[in-house]
């Protein structure tokens, strides 16, 4: 497996979108990681509590503040690198859980006869026609102000649906192959073909959708908190926008206005482009050269 | 070592439709008889042949016998046992017994699995042994297809190896619970003419050391005369004629079977 | 003069692991009106020959070596425009598995009219449909057949609309790749008269590549035996067949099953497939030979000529 995991990587080191995005990535990974020391450094870094005793507005950027400060005074950047963390863990963990749940549905759907497949597939079918955003946002107005968690949560569960539709019509074609025909005439129970069996195969494509399923949590949180039904106690970028509006300095503070909304285009496009150049790797045909004959 | 008075396999007016589904511009689903009152036995220790054309019924009786499919009459007996309906435990008692070879070495192995995961496959869901014992019962089985020395292969995986090697670890799978009796449908059809001959060979000691029964199903007569001790030749669902290898070649007495025989590309040289 | 001539070809794929020198040296000639098979396992080559002379070869391909001369031109100084119009109208192709060449949403008689129009522009539609109705007369399809789309024809006869889109322009040569792999024994004696049929009828050349020796013995005047890239036999056919010098040639023809006669058991089998992209200095068939010597792992074998139709790469054919 070992062997595989280098062979894709030199595949994928050819690809020059592939190493812009994973480049990017990686920075910003670097500026989630610097946000745990910020707070450490001075306590008026900390992104949500970190007012700076001399400064009560917003200010240009300076040596003591390299993004200049908010409205009360808080470090910009700070709360930037605080964003990125904030931008990774929503975007994988939503991601993540909505894979999780579209491939172990779209699988079983796939494999199973044509009762539970349809089953399955029409509930998948009433979630993907329902709005995301808007759905959340009623919700969050019915209940209150949603905890981060929640948030997460809600974007898992309105997104899976996507992913099964693409899992179950690979797990459509798998079923019919003949090294599943082999496990069947082995002996392999249902349970064992779908995990042991199916499920490496279609794996490559779970991550693949993975990327681009981060790329939309993302947005979808900061589209959230941007509108002012984010989790208030989480510093991401979508609530400094909100800051940035709230507060009417939209015109006056382009060093507030710009970093966030900059940081999410650019994070989104570098998952995107990871996912692209994956995509190369995971599919042969999609590759520059052709081995033998 | 053959024993002609036993009957390990019996099929008894077996047939088999496939109904296509009915579309929007052409009325009533159409019906496709695969087999239509197939009735022979296999006796214990031979190597059996079947032989017809694509669309013969041929590869539908080994999925019948190795119970991928359900016939739609008939019975199918194993060791004078009616399986023709069994599930579950029974099932699953069934499939230790009987293995099966599939045509495309190509696709049979699943690409994730190691050449060890996928030889000992069979073991871990009958859960015969335990990891050592695996170990030594996947190297008895590589070995016996001239796959040494076994411990090379263990954890290669089927994209480095050739279709050869990969039909070889096919059969090493098939055999590793030392079953009673194996299916083996077209093995070489997708390999070079000059392996073929090696695959056969592997075959044939098989049967002579494990003294297990093979169906060989193909659609070279060629083929089946070198290996089998039977031959049945199948056309259009029905079995047209039935009788040893040689007799079948040297009198044939159906029109299908003498069209074959002079089908068969001839050695002038 | 020979319609082809084919003059020490070296052609290689440009790899992850390195250069892979798929053909290495390859010489042969085929007159106007005559077949040649070339047989020999997978990997050996001898698909690469067919696509390099259609000028066929992929992106990662180059052509090290040689020349390839078709009608006195060589074939592989030409530009993309020139070869253009020698495919297909004067060299023509049947691929592998090339029954899953035909487009399924369109009707056969369409396919092979696109391919006559695609080729001649100033021809007319009536023009068009006769020659199409004659091509499926030559190759054996029923007229009323005609506007069928590929689904509702047999193996057989997908094959032979792909013979007969091949028979379009006319071609002189046609370089038929494994076309009968995937077809049953009936279909593979029905297609190899078909095309024993129309070579006597048009004159027109073949080059036969198989894997499979006795589908070639059928068909061709001459053969060639390849193994790791290299040419290792080549004759006419009686004299190959009735002598066969080079051991791996005496292997092939051993493990050949026939219903006449018995087969000699073949040596044992070495899994490993060739190293083409570092091949040994000495012969390549070393490691499988019965009959090597020391001597053959370390010099490059040279051709030894049996008679004037027939050669061998092999020190111990002398």
């Amino acid at each position: 497996m070992v062997e595989r995991f280098l062979e894709g990587w030199s595949v994928y080191k050819e690809n020059l979108i592939g190493k812009i995005g994973l480049t990017l990535l990686v920075i910003f990974a670097l500026m989630a990681l610097c946000s745990f020391f910020t707070p450490m450094i001075d306590p008026m870094y900390h992104p949500m509590t970190g007012v700076d005793p001399q400064i009560s507005h917003s200010t240009s950027p300076s040596w003591r503040h390299w993004l200049g400060t908010d409205f009360i005074g808080r470090d910009i950047f700070c709360q930037l690198l605080a964003g990125a963390r904030i931008a990774f863990m929503v975007g994988i963990s939503a991601a993540f859980m909505s894979i999780f749940l579209g491939t172990a549905i779209g699988m079983i759907a796939g494999y199973s006869r044509k009762f539970v497949d349809t089953l399955l597939m029409r509930l998948a079918d009433m979630i993907m026609v329902m709005p995301t955003l808007l759905v959340v946002l009623i919700l969050s107005s019915l209940f209150g102000q949603l905890n981060i968690w929640t948030i997460v949560l809600l974007i898992a569960l309105f997104r899976w649906p996507g992913v099964s539709r693409v899992i179950r019509a690979q797990t459509l074609s798998l079923k019919e192959r003949p090294f599943i025909e082999a496990a069947k005439v082995a002996g392999a129970s249902h349970f064992r073909i779908i995990f042991r069996h199916i499920m490496p195969n279609v794996l490559p494509l779970s991550l693949l959708y993975m990327t681009f399923r981060v790329t939309s949590a993302i947005i979808i949180e900061a589209a959230l908190a941007f509108l002012g039904f984010g989790d208030p106690s989480t510093v991401s970028w979508g609530m400094m926008l909100q800051w940035v509006w709230k507060t009417g300095h939209m015109f006056q503070a382009p060093y507030w206005l710009l970093p966030p909304g900059i940081c999410i285009s650019l994070l989104t496009l570098s998952f995107y482009m990871l996912g692209r150049a994956m995509e190369e790797v995971l599919d042969p045909r999609l590759r520059k050269e052709v081995v033998q004959e | 070592m053959k024993e002609p008075n036993k009957i390990i396999l019996q099929l008894e007016h077996i047939s088999k439709r496939y109904r296509t589904r009915a579309s929007l511009f052409k009325g009533d689903p159409k019906e496709v008889i695969a087999l239509n009152d197939v009735s022979f036995k296999i006796f214990k220790g031979e190597i059996f042949g079947l032989v017809g054309e694509s669309g013969s019924g041929k590869t539908t009786t080994g999925r019948l016998i190795v119970k991928l499919e359900e016939p739609d009459d008939g019975k199918l007996l194993l060791d004078g046992n009616d399986i023709t309906k069994i599930k579950k435990k029974a099932l699953k008692n069934f499939r230790r017994k009987v293995q099966m070879i599939f045509q495309d070495p190509y696709q049979s192995l699943n690409p994730y699995l190691s050449v060890y995961d996928s030889v000992s496959e069979p073991l871990v869901v009958h859960n015969v042994g335990n990891s050592e014992t695996r170990k030594d019962m996947v190297r008895e089985s590589l070995n016996s297809v001239g796959l040494t020395p076994p411990d090379d292969f263990f954890y290669r995986y089927p994209h480095q190896m050739s279709g050869g090697q990969r039909q070889r670890i096919a059969i090493a799978r098939a055999m590793v619970l030392k079953p009673e009796f194996v299916v083996a449908d077209e093995p070489t059809s997708m390999l070079d003419a000059s392996i073929a001959i090696h695959i056969f060979n592997i075959l044939s000691d098989l049967q002579k050391k494990l003294n297990v029964t093979f169906l060989f199903i193909t659609h070279s007569l060629a083929a089946a005369r070198y290996l089998c001790d039977r031959i049945a030749v199948i056309y259009k669902g029905e079995l047209v004629e039935i009788g040893s290898a040689e007799n079948i070649i040297q009198n044939p007495s159906h029109p299908y079977t003498r069209a074959l025989i002079d089908a068969h590309p001839r050695f002038r040289y | 003069m020979a319609l082809l001539t084919v003059k020490n070809l070296s052609v290689g794929y440009l790899t992850r692991k390195g250069f892979l020198k798929s053909v290495q040296g390859v010489s042969f000639t085929l007159d106007q009106g005559k077949s040649l098979g070339i047989v020999g396992e997978s990997g050996c080559g001898k698909t690469t020959i067919g696509m390099a002379l259609m000028g066929l070869l992929p992106d990662n391909a180059a052509v090290t070596d040689g020349e390839i001369l078709f009608e006195d031109q060589d074939l592989l100084k030409m530009s993309r425009k020139e070869i253009r119009q020698v495919r297909w109208k004067k060299i023509a192709m049947i691929f592998q598995a090339a029954m899953n060449a035909l487009n399924p949403v369109h009707r056969v008689s369409e396919q092979i009219s696109e391919a006559i129009l695609a080729h001649h522009t100033d021809i007319s539609e009536e023009a068009v449909m006769k020659q199409v109705e004659s091509l499926f007369d030559l190759v054996g399809i029923p007229l009323d057949r005609m506007r069928d789309y590929p689904h509702q024809y047999s193996g057989g006869m997908k094959q032979r609309a792909i013979i007969a889109m091949a028979l379009a322009c006319h071609p002189s040569l046609i370089i038929a790749d494994e076309p009968t792999t995937a077809l049953d024994v009936i279909v593979q004696d029905q297609i190899l008269s078909a095309i024993k049929d129309f070579q006597n009828k048009l004159n027109i050349s073949v080059i036969f590549i198989s894997h499979d020796i006795a589908v070639v013995a059928d068909v061709c005047d001459n053969i060639g035996i390849m193994f790791a890239g290299q040419l290792v036999e080549y004759g006419r056919i009686e004299d190959v067949f009735n002598a066969p010098m080079h051991p791996y040639t005496i292997s092939l023809l051993a493990s050949y099953l026939t219903l006449d006669k018995d087969v000699v058991q073949p040596d044992s089998y070495l899994c490993k497939p060739p190293d083409l992209i570092n091949p040994t200095p000495g012969c390549r068939f070393c490691e499988r030979c019965t009959v090597a010597e020391a001597a053959c792992s370390l010099m490059t074998p040279e051709w030894v000529e049996i008679s004037p139709t027939h050669k061998a790469l092999c020190y111990q054919c002398k």
